[in-house]
């Protein structure tokens, strides 16, 4: 029967369960990228099998027996693509490469040590892997006609009975009762196998590198599952340098397109992040101090009317699509800003010595009058525009004074690279997109003040400045800061204007002319490409969570500052 | 509490033991009071003692402001409103309230006053055009707004916006219809409207109205109950209480010596 | 000196430009905007330039549309002068006039000939050359047929059919009025016509429509959760931890950036849901996937969550700006909650509700991050609403307006052309999102006033 009663109680059950799906609709985002990032973090593992189900061939297999380094003479060993190594007891190489079905010697010589224990070619790769007698990895790869030396990796014993290759980035040392698992590249050791004191005759790996059998000879076997989805980041790889295999050095790498194939993809996110960063950290310098000292004027100084236009068009430019900002600042500001580098410069140093001269100049003369030194007005246009003016007929004089008539050729001459899409560009287009949301808050938080506390100072005799910076800032402060960092959240997880207007490229630092590639742009930009469930598809949504977190803190700072302001101006 | 009043006298509303608390603060204390029927009753006593709050307990409006618990029986007919199984709804339309300020929704005069008969199910034109009319001209409102009753009620003045919304209370037809300071916001000539509306009201309904001004209770009040700090000092009918006093208290209050 | 600084007018000062800086900005943007989105439909004159010496001109960076690519290699271009600065004085010492400087060391001998024509072709296309006096040409061609007879640069005259031209004008002889008309004309075709195939001319009807369609479906989605929502917790949520967690989870949900909104939606709306319900209802059309890949529903749904806190918090202060009186007296007439709350609170705060919408909808149709990964194509072969059964097409992918800005200004292979194609695109995504905003904002201010008449 649909009575008033039940007609009541339904309306609350659906209001209810539409409140509680807000949360659930937040706890879902959350979880959902914790779950799918969750794997990423599995460590590799070794389980063992029931030996029945794995019947199937296996393709791959060792002999665990100790080899007799300097008497069989040498070693030939072969990455199964095009790369072959003849590796003597000595430690002298001949290093051949197949080009067009034939192989040639593309390099030779000798290695820096003068016996070793065992050698592996990595599938795959061009790595050579050499276990010495000290418990000790060396690792050298080929790039061109040289060898490239990398960290050693450190075992855990020194005798090593075989290396035994697994993918192009990790390998096993199989030593007397114990099977290691290392991470060729970043040298870090994945896990390890006990094994019985028996000694091995085989070891065997299926085709896909999924499954292993051990057997000790005597119809004694055992099969074993090996477990590694993700080794582009296993061995740590996301947040430390490593050194790749076809580069000169360590180095934080970004790079989603592997040059081989079958090679895993770099995925630091140093680079992102520092990227995401520092277009951060411009924007902030840029639109802070902009931002909060216009909230403060209008907040403080205009009269009713004014201050609400200017808090209208502020929520208005809050609505500008960021897509034409990043359009605008990529098409328009970025070439100008080449041509009039000196210009910007000029301006950013001249503007406000105008402007201060000015300030000290009016502020005498209406002195000499014996006026108030308040409302500037017209004065205070005339001075910008001439702060302006004298910017523009400056700069070229200074240019041809200081660096021979170019700037930007003088900063070459300097060693210093001018990218057209550089961070200054960013720190404009994105600042002038956060400064809305700064100025607001601020605006509103100032603007809150309770009069009897202005009053009360204005009252003992000081200036309307003196009672902004010496009572009102210092109350408004919390709320301030809640300011700035939504601001701060706001340009951390900007997008379109980082796109278009940084050039994209995972450069480190925080060099004012150079671009940067931020995560927000990668994740834009790179995730309808990544195959689902891959590594690089799974670093991405970490990149993803890292941004919600990192936003989701920011966030709560703001509610908590906000309501301590809130609770504050009550009690006052 | 001294009370002076005959024991064999009907009863509408009967508050037995009734106490308060919002929050952890104690409101009311241990009432006992008679509301006898077709009577005006007036509660009066200093602002902040709990008078609008003992209203309230009247039809459980109190339970719709933050935190409230409470304790004791309200019993109307003889039966207690605060029990689980109560209607809150139904018995809202037995007892009707009218707020201090004017509070008519922003819709015209005749949706305001047919709101509550809508509520109830009422969907027959004619049978609404009639109970409105009716109310309207029960508190003489009729003639000053049958031109314009689908005018927006937010036209009115102030004083006949107070009267709307009685009309709208009456037009459910309350048994008991509960005043909180009902001419306090308006203007005398208003107010004395208002308050001859209070006295043909008994006729028809048993009134509860709160007041601070001692005239109005004088006025137009039979019955007067005079609280303090959420106890009930003093009740007895208004010539009584306006001339003889049982309690200094009292006696200091209505003539103006304290609150 | 002292009480200069004390007194604190430098700060005054520095203040007061920066609200001048901020609003001058936010100006000039809009006013720049505007003006190079206007002036792409202007109908400028035409100026030819000769070069006096054959050679392979190199472009300069201030060259806009030349009149076809294949022209760069003849010793004749076109341009459109727009009156920022090109002049025959400027012209006679073309190398030193700085602005218009575009083939180096060349010497350039600017004219406008009367009879310079503009043509545009239904493909997408412009032509520029002179108009040939059709008389003429039949006496040496002997044969008639409709259409404009044409001089392009250094080519032989060529007839173009009647059907291949869109419409043509002769920039030079045009009075305001007629520039007036066909200024107008092109802005109607901008509005109401297909892309041409590069993207980079033509119309933009497909990507206002599609931003409509989507828009409009995610606020079918989001108004009554987000309502609802704001409901529960201004009028039914108690006041305890769980309120202030489901409050908190509102406003981290307003600061998720937008484009790991955008991850969600694909990882999870597009590839799990969507995964599943391909399983379930579409698994005859597999492995192509139906739902399981980004499209119009996707996009609206991850839209709608990305909107929902707008909604909540717009909504929840309109019901908080509404009297109490209101509803205790709705309580006083036996009125239920949720009698309360449909019949008296509702519909008072209705408008409120609409400024949310409105918000949520400008915010949405600004929004370009979120959908590159969800729904939107640079180019769809169909709309997403047609006369075909089931009419909505939730599956189909879209075309949106502020990444087609973005496809135009970045992929177009030519990219000085389709500047001013952009500032035109610009201006028509701007003039929507600030009309949404303007209304949502005076639809704030009467409702602010009328609540304080009430109260
Ligand atoms: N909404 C409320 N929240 C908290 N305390 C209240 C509220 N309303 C009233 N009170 C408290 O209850 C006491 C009695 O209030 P009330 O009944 O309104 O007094 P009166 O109507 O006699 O002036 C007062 O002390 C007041 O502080
Ligand atoms: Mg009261």
């Amino acid at each position: 029967m649909w009575t008033r009663q039940s007609r009541d109680c339904f309306s609350r059950w659906l209001v209810t369960l539409v409140g509680y799906s807000v949360l659930l609709a937040f706890a879902i985002i959350f979880v959902f990228l914790v779950w799918q990032v969750w794997p990423l973090f599995q460590p590799a593992s070794i389980s063992a099998q029931s030996a029945a189900e794995s019947s199937m061939p296996y393709s791959y297999q060792v002999e665990a027996q100790r080899r007799q380094s300097g008497s069989s003479g040498l070693l030939w060993l072969d990455n199964g693509l095009d790369e072959r190594v003849q590796l003597h007891a000595d430690g002298r190489f001949r290093w051949y490469q197949r080009l067009d079905g034939d192989w040639q010697l593309s390099l030779q010589g000798q290695l820096a040590l003068s016996s070793w224990q065992a050698a592996v070619l990595l599938p795959g790769s061009r790595t050579l892997l050499v276990a010495d007698q000290e418990a000790l990895v060396h690792s050298w790869f080929r790039l061109h006609q040289q060898l490239i030396d990398r960290p050693g990796i450190p075992l855990h014993q020194s005798e090593v009975l075989a290396l035994i290759p697994l993918s192009a980035d990790t390998f096993f040392s199989l030593h007397p009762e114990v099977l290691h698992w290392h991470h060729a590249t970043t040298g870090k050791r994945l896990t390890e196998l006990r094994l019985s004191d028996q000694p091995l005759q085989q070891l065997q790996l299926s085709a896909d590198r999924q499954r292993m059998r051990l057997d000790w000879g005597a119809g004694q076997s055992k099969d074993y599952q090996l477990h590694w989805q993700h080794p582009a980041v296993a061995g740590g790889q996301l947040w430390s340098k490593v050194h790749y295999e076809g580069r000169r050095e360590a180095a934080y790498v970004w790079q989603t397109a592997a040059a081989a194939d079958d090679s895993s993809p770099r995925l630091s996110l140093v680079p992102l992040t520092s990227g995401t960063l520092k277009a951060a950290a411009y924007a902030m310098l840029f639109a802070t101090p902009l931002a909060i000292l216009a909230a403060v004027f209008t907040a403080f100084y205009l009269p009713e009317r004014w201050r609400h236009r200017a808090r209208a068009t502020m929520e208005m430019l809050e609505s500008m699509p960021t897509v034409i900002l990043g359009f605008i600042a990529a098409f328009l500001l970025a070439p100008w800003l080449e041509q009039q580098l000196m210009l910007f410069f000029v301006l950013l140093v001249l503007v406000p010595a105008v402007l201060l001269v000015c300030s000290g100049l009016w502020f005498h003369w209406r002195q000499r009058q014996q006026k108030q030194a308040e409302q500037p007005g017209a004065v205070l246009v005339l001075s910008l525009v001439a702060g302006i003016l004298t910017a523009f007929m400056l700069a070229p004089v200074l240019e041809h004074a200081w660096f021979d008539g170019s700037l930007l050729l003088w900063l070459a001459g300097q060693g210093i690279d001018y990218q057209q899409r550089n961070a200054l560009i960013i720190g404009m287009a994105m600042g002038l997109a956060v400064i809305p949301s700064i100025f607001s808050l601020t605006e509103e938080v100032v603007f809150q003040v309770p009069a009897s506390l202005t009053q009360g100072v204005l009252a003992l005799g000081a200036s309307r400045w003196q009672t902004l910076s010496s009572m009102v800032l210092p109350v408004a402060a919390p709320g301030i800061l809640a300011a700035i960092l939504l601001g701060l959240g706001r340009a951390l997880g900007e997008t379109m204007i980082l796109i278009m207007a940084t050039g994209n490229t995972p450069l480190l630092g925080f060099d004012p002319f150079e671009g940067m590639r931020t995560l927000t742009a990668s994740l834009a930009l790179e995730m309808p490409e990544a195959a689902v469930g891959s590594s690089h598809f799974k670093v991405l949504l970490l990149a993803a969570l890292l941004l919600l977190v990192l936003t989701f803190l920011i966030n709560t700072l703001v509610s908590l500052l906000r309501l301590r302001i809130r609770q504050r101006y009550q009690q006052l | 509490m001294q009370t002076a009043m005959p024991t064999t006298m009907q009863t509408k509303v009967a508050i037995r033991d009734f106490s308060l608390w919002f929050q952890h603060q104690q409101v009311l204390d241990s009432i006992e009071l008679t509301i006898p029927p077709n009577q005006v009753t007036a509660l009066i006593g200093p602002s902040g003692c709990g008078k609008s709050s003992l209203l309230r307990a009247m039809n459980r409006m109190n339970e719709l402001m933050i935190d409230c618990r409470n304790q004791g029986q309200v019993l109307l007919d003889g039966q207690n409103i605060y029990q689980p199984e109560t209607d809150v709804a139904r018995l809202r339309c037995r007892v009707g309230m009218v707020f201090q300020k004017p509070n008519p929704f922003p819709k015209s005069v005749y949706d305001n006053v047919a709101f509550g008969l809508r509520l109830q199910g009422e969907r027959s034109r004619r049978r609404l055009d009639e109970q409105v009319e009716s109310a309207l001209k029960q508190v003489g409102l009729w003639s000053e707004v049958k031109s314009r009753l689908h005018q927006n009620a937010l036209t009115l003045s102030t004083g006949q916006q107070q009267r709307l919304v009685i009309a709208r209370a009456i037009a459910l037809q309350p048994e008991v219809l509960l005043l909180d300071e009902p001419a306090s916001a308006l203007d005398p000539i208003s107010t004395l409207k208002v308050e001859e509306l209070i006295y043909e009201l008994k006729a028809t309904y048993t009134v509860v109205i709160v007041t601070h001004n001692m005239q109005q209770a004088a006025r137009v009040s039979d019955y007067t109950a005079f609280l303090n700090q959420g106890r009930l000092v003093e009740w007895a009918a208004t010539h009584t209480i306006f001339t003889q006093p049982a309690s200094q208290q009292t006696e200091d209050y209505i003539t103006g010596r304290f609150g | 000196m002292r009480q200069w600084w004390q007194q604190g007018s430098p700060w005054v000062w520095l203040s007061a430009s920066a609200l001048l800086l901020c609003l001058g900005l936010f100006m000039a943007l809009l006013g720049l905007i505007a003006v190079k989105g206007m002036q792409h439909f202007w109908p400028a004159p035409l100026v030819q330039f000769q070069l006096s010496e054959q050679g392979k001109p190199q472009l300069g960076r201030l060259v806009r549309q030349i009149s076809d690519r294949s022209e760069a290699a003849t010793n004749r271009l076109w341009l459109l002068d727009r009156g920022d600065g090109l002049s025959k004085e400027n012209a006679e010492s073309p190398a030193s006039s700085g602005r218009y400087l575009l083939l180096e060391a060349q010497q350039l001998l600017p004219e406008r000939p009367s009879n310079a024509v503009l043509v545009q072709l239904h493909d997408g296309r412009t032509l520029y050359g002179t108009m040939l006096d059709a008389a003429e040409v039949w006496q040496s061609q002997e044969q008639a047929e409709t259409g404009l007879w044409l001089e392009l640069a250094s080519q032989r005259p060529v007839l173009l059919p009647a059907e291949d031209i869109r419409a043509y004008w002769l920039p030079n002889q045009l009075s305001l009025w007629q520039r007036g008309v066909v200024f107008c004309q092109e802005w109607r075709h901008f509005l109401t016509a297909a892309p041409s195939q590069n993207q980079s001319a033509g119309g933009i009807f497909p990507a206002i429509f599609g931003t409509l369609v989507m828009v409009l479906l995610m606020a079918v989605l989001v108004t009554p959760f987000g309502i609802l929502a704001a409901i529960y917790l201004h009028e039914y949520a108690p006041k305890n931890w769980l309120t202030q967690l489901i409050r908190t989870s509102v406003y981290n949900l307003a600061g998720i950036p937008s484009v790991v909104m955008g991850i969600f939606g694909l990882a999870f709306f597009v590839y799990v849901l969507g995964g599943s319900l391909d399983r379930l209802f579409y698994a005859d059309q597999l492995p192509a996937p139906t739902f399981g890949t980004p499209g119009l529903f996707w996009a609206a749904l991850t839209l709608a969550l990305l909107t929902l806190p707008v909604v909540i918090v717009a909504t929840e202060e309109g019901l908080s700006r509404l009297p109490q009186a209101q509803r205790l007296g709705s309580f006083a007439l036996g009125a239920t909650q949720a009698e309360t709350i449909w019949k008296v609170v509702v519909p008072q705060a209705a408008p409120a509700m609409l400024t949310g919408l409105i918000l949520a909808i400008a915010r949405a149709a600004g929004e370009v991050a979120p959908l590159m990964l969800v729904g939107v194509v640079k180019s769809a072969p169909q709309l997403p609403v047609d006369m075909q059964f089931p009419f909505i097409h939730l599956e189909r992918k879209f075309m949106h307006l502020g990444y087609h800005l973005y496809d135009v200004g970045f992929q177009s292979p030519d990219a000085e052309v389709a500047m001013s194609l952009v500032y035109a695109i610009g201006l028509v995504l701007l003039t929507l999102i600030l009309l949404l905003n303007l209304s949502a904002f005076l639809l704030r201010q009467r409702l602010r006033r009328k609540y304080r008449l009430i109260d």
